[in-house]
């Protein structure tokens, strides 16, 4: 079993009444699908990161871990 | 009768201390509107080529929009233009806050200064009357008491205040002017140019209100879109954290910019996210004119050994950076004491951080030593430094007379390669936003007229996904495709095009992008309606389109004038390479060619030449603006 416990921080936590939520899988598992599963709305995200990591939405999780969204940063 | 203008432009010679009106037609401004178009209309026809910044023949234009000061969200902008000390370019800046709509109540759109006075002076304009008035006793003061000593002055608490700080006064490359002491015409140093004409203020008061054609109309959208800004996630971010919020994502992610952008990795990063912020220095949110946003922050300490008073705002999301990882300094509370400092002087934060993050390299690679610094031990991260540079930069004081010019004067002064250390365009620092990862970001700091600035279109990440806000609500103007914001193919470059139309247009109507999409609420028909139903004018986005696109062109012909070219469309040569440290360690270099190319289809897409980036004949005529031909042959 893959355990994931997504992290939302800043103004997502605020935005969908949660710090985190956790998924579980069976097998290795993109970024995209878990972004899907979550119910956070992709645009709303502007990266991932797993560990200390910057990862893309093709990258496939393989083990458990923590995930955190960061969201998106506008100008001014 | 005329709606949304007043129909008077002001035009003060400080040299002879006289002023006339000007009531330019209605074709006059259904061409020009206001705002930054009708300024640089006056830069091109009144003003000779190649004029000194700091001469008597450098005008100061402020303009209003043509629907600042309606009871809509977010219209409380107006433009300053002038040919700027920092860029020798087109300068130019808008502020919100009460300035603006308060000067349209007086009776006047725009005013055009020109001369030099002999002594100190501000003007004071009141429901159409203008008197040039003494301001010798408020020369060298703090912005703070000129505010106070004015409106005790003139006997009316609800004049409204643009005026300069002693960083302006003493010329100060990167000086600000600021209304109500908290909205700032930042960058460009155009308060520097206010203060060699030695005008200290402009003080405004209107009792009249302005002429909207259907004012219940007005109202109506206005009390929807108010609605609306508390329930939608963007506005309610605005509201409750401020632009601060983006700090702590940007650490992150990995791409907050330190030690003079030579690294990353910040470590205490978190010391300067928003959740820091608001336990520790936030006392209250303030915002503009007929907007319930309320998106500044403003920022109190009262420490044993550190105070800072709140009658001057708090820092932004680029003060917090630019005066915080930028500088090594991750203390907010120091932070918002130089963010103070610097509104009290009224010089810029973002140039004053880079400027000292570029003393803190040069004395970190020994081109600057203790004997230069006068004792200061200059290094990243020595926050009682950042704050003893601030004041000398603002008074030029010793190092801080060199500090207080122009990135690339400052440079070529100090020597020994120090120019490896600035990170520029045109002669403008830039800002906060990193265009490694936001690459349309880094075509408008290239082709920004006025140098680097990331108020120059919205940014990448808004257009990103299916349901990004930009897809969702800007298909009006054909934006239908999502673009990955690393990318920097066509799209990206057509993307950005249009964007930076929409943006000149904001910039020209005296709107604010907090206001409208897709950073905000307001939709483009609730816009084209408050437009329609202020002015009276059947107006379509076409024409208005038409409009940011000559705004562009006009800033574009008088950048030509001045001897700008394609060759000045540059990024600073650090977004070429990688990431260093951090999450996105070893990652995001953008590629030269491929930005270079980006460039010249984004010309083509202009219709300018794909090679000088100069504005073709034809595209002047089908602007209306055939005037200018001369101008770039």
């Amino acid at each position: 079993m893959i355990k994931i416990k997504i992290i939302l921080p800043y103004y997502l936590k605020k935005e969908y009444l949660s710090n985190t939520l956790e998924l579980n899988y069976e097998k290795p598992v993109l970024i995209n699908q878990i972004i899907k599963d979550s119910k956070v709305n992709s645009a709303d995200i502007c990266f991932v990161k797993v560990g200390d990591l910057i990862v893309k939405r093709d990258y496939i999780i393989r083990n458990s871990c923590n995930i955190k969204f960061i969201p998106v940063v506008g100008g001014g | 009768m005329t709606y949304g203008y007043t129909g008077n432009i002001l035009h003060v010679d400080l040299g002879s201390k006289k002023h006339w009106i000007e009531h330019p037609d209605e074709n006059f401004y259904r061409t020009y509107w206001g705002g930054r178009a009708l300024a640089l209309y006056y830069m091109l026809k009144d003003m000779k080529p190649n004029v000194e910044p700091f001469s008597s023949d450098n005008l100061l234009i402020f303009a209003a929009g043509i629907v600042t000061g309606t009871p809509a969200p977010g219209t409380p902008r107006y433009v300053v233009c002038a040919k700027s000390p920092l860029t020798g370019a087109e300068g130019e800046s808008e502020a919100g806050g009460y300035w603006g709509p308060e000067l349209k109540k007086a009776g006047f759109d725009a005013i055009i200064i020109n001369g030099i006075s002999s002594a100190p002076v501000y003007l004071w304009i009141k429901d159409g009357k203008v008197k040039i008035k003494d301001a010798s006793h408020l020369w060298g003061k703090e912005t703070g008491i000129v505010q106070e000593l004015i409106k005790e002055e003139l006997g009316d608490k609800r004049i409204r205040i643009a005026q300069i700080g002693p960083g302006g006064e003493k010329l100060v490359h990167f000086a600000n002017i600021v209304n109500e002491l908290k909205h700032y015409n930042g960058r460009n140093g155009l308060g520097a140019v206010m203060g060699s004409k030695k005008l200290r203020a402009i003080a405004v008061r209107g009792t009249k209100n302005l002429n909207i054609f259907n004012k219940e109309k007005v109202k109506d959208i206005a009390k929807q879109i108010t609605k609306r800004i508390a329930d939608n996630p963007l506005s309610r971010t605005l509201k409750e954290f401020g632009t601060v919020a983006g700090v702590g994502p940007v650490y992150e992610a990995g791409w907050l910019p330190t030690n003079n952008w030579s690294s990353n990795d910040f470590e205490k990063g978190e010391n300067l996210a928003v959740e820091t912020y608001n336990k520790t220095i936030l006392k209250n949110n303030e915002g503009c004119y007929a907007c319930s946003i309320q998106c500044k922050r403003v920022a109190e300490v009262n420490d044993t050994d550190i105070k800072v008073d709140p009658l001057y705002g708090g820092p932004e999301f680029e003060t917090v950076i630019a005066l915080g990882s930028l500088c090594g300094v991750d203390d907010l509370k120091y932070i918002a004491k130089a963010n103070e400092l610097c509104n009290k002087y009224c010089i810029d934060t973002i140039s004053t951080g880079s400027m000292i993050a570029f003393a803190m390299q040069c004395y970190q690679e020994k081109i600057l030593t203790k004997k230069d610094t006068e004792g200061i031990e200059l290094t990243f991260g020595n926050k009682k430094a950042m704050l003893e540079m601030v004041e000398k930069i603002a008074k030029r004081e010793g190092l801080g007379a060199i500090l207080s010019k122009s990135f690339i004067l400052a440079a070529k002064e100090i020597g020994k390669g120090a120019d490896r250390f600035i990170h520029q365009v045109k002669g403008q620092d830039v800002p906060m936003h990193d265009p490694r990862v936001k690459v349309g970001v880094g075509l408008q700091y290239a082709v920004s007229d006025y140098g680097a600035d990331h108020m120059k279109a919205t940014h990448d990440q808004f257009f990103k996904d299916i349901d990004s806000p930009g897809i969702k609500t800007m298909k009006g103007l054909g934006i239908l495709e999502p673009v990955s914001p690393t990318d920097i193919g066509q799209n990206k470059v057509a993307l950005f095009k249009s964007l930076d139309i929409y943006w000149s247009l904001l910039d020209t109507l005296g709107v604010c992008d907090f206001g409208y999409v897709p950073r905000s609420v307001g939709t483009m028909e609730e816009l084209l309606e408050i437009i329609k139903s202020t002015t009276g004018w059947r107006t379509t986005w076409f024409e208005l389109m038409k409009l940011g696109e000559r705004s562009i062109n006009m800033a574009r012909v008088f950048n030509i004038r001045e001897g700008f070219s394609s060759k000045d469309d540059t990024l600073p040569e650090v977004f070429y390479h990688n990431f260093k440290g951090g999450p996105l360690d070893g990652q995001g270099a953008i590629d030269k060619k491929d930005f270079q190319k980006a460039l010249k289809l984004r010309y083509e897409l202009m219709g300018w030449n794909p090679d000088t980036g100069t504005p073709a004949p034809a595209k002047l005529i089908e602007l209306g603006l055939d005037w200018l031909i001369d101008e770039v042959k």
